[in-house]
């Protein structure tokens, strides 16, 4: 049976982060510390969210000086949608199958 | 900006080579990378970012099958090191055929060396009981000058034609696998 598209763990955990403040911009290695993703999982996961229009992004001034600017992503309305409906499929397959019933 | 010790200056380069990587279509997240680089605080954080960041560029590019093209000045050492290559390891491929032919054809005339670990004195093992003894990782067959007899007897085992067969295959493939790499490297393939 094939896989559903971003229905990873990983992908599961960044579209949560995302979620949890859905209107600010996050940087990746902000994203990484909150999902405990490494930067080899994280960046694919950006560029295929992004590549689908699910995230958008744009460049932030940095707060202190002497720093290049910095990269944000933020999800977009579809993201969003995605996001709440992977939350949402998470949630009934727990439903379906407590704790340890799989094990 | 900070201070750049060693490992901050090897995570910049190892992020700058990850961008370079990357095709141009990801130029952003190639800037995003080296960027975001400044803002980690920890050297040796850095550096596994640096790592982690190099490793989903080699994935990406390898997803686009777009190969990486080295402009002329790296493709000379590039050829050169494929034809240092060849002079230094090929002729031992060869060898090794040669050395398999030989005991396929007279088992006697060449003795079947197994080394463990690579420092320890050779034991003479060959065949005994069917499979070669080989452990991979471990083991290495060296061939030589026949046993002289005075540690025991070598029994080549019903395995013996098959595996040096096999040996003989991987020693043939790989030889030309050099060759042709060799090849296309100098862009005469």
């Amino acid at each position: 049976m094939p896989r559903k598209p971003n229905n990873s763990r990983q992908t599961q955990a960044l579209l949560a982060c995302f979620l949890d403040a859905a209107q600010e911009w996050r940087h990746g290695y902000d994203l990484a510390k909150a999902t405990g993703l490494k930067s080899g999982s994280l960046y694919p996961i950006l560029v295929r969210l992004s590549d689908q229009g699910y995230l958008e992004s744009r460049w932030c001034e940095p707060d202190k000086p002497g720093r290049p600017p910095r990269h944000a992503y933020r999800l977009t309305a579809e993201g969003r949608k995605l996001a709440l409906a992977q939350i949402a499929d998470t949630t009934s397959s727990t439903a379906l199958f407590p704790s340890g019933a799989l094990a | 900006m900070i201070a750049g010790t060693l490992a901050r200056r090897c995570a910049i380069t190892i992020t700058r080579l990850a961008a370079r990587i990357l095709r141009p279509v990801h130029s952003e997240l190639a800037a995003a990378m080296m960027s975001e680089i400044c803002f980690i605080e920890q050297d040796l954080s850095a550096l596994t970012w640096s790592v982690g960041c190099l490793s989903s560029a080699c994935a990406e590019r390898a997803r686009s099958r777009h190969p990486i093209r080295f402009h002329v000045g790296t493709s000379v050492p590039l050829v050169l090191w494929h034809i240092g290559s060849i002079l230094c390891f090929a002729w031992l491929g060869l060898l090794s055929m040669f050395a398999l032919i030989a005991k396929i054809l007279h088992p006697n005339s060449v003795g079947l060396w197994l080394d463990l670990p690579l420092n320890a004195q050779h034991r003479y093992e060959a065949a005994s009981s069917g499979l070669l003894p080989v452990r991979v990782g471990h083991d290495h067959i060296v061939f030589g000058l026949p046993y002289d007899g005075s540690m025991a007897t070598e029994v080549l085992g019903p395995w013996f034609l098959p595996m040096m067969a096999g040996l003989l295959l991987l020693a043939a493939w790989s030889v030309r696998r050099s060759f042709f790499s060799a090849l296309r490297a100098a862009g005469l393939g």
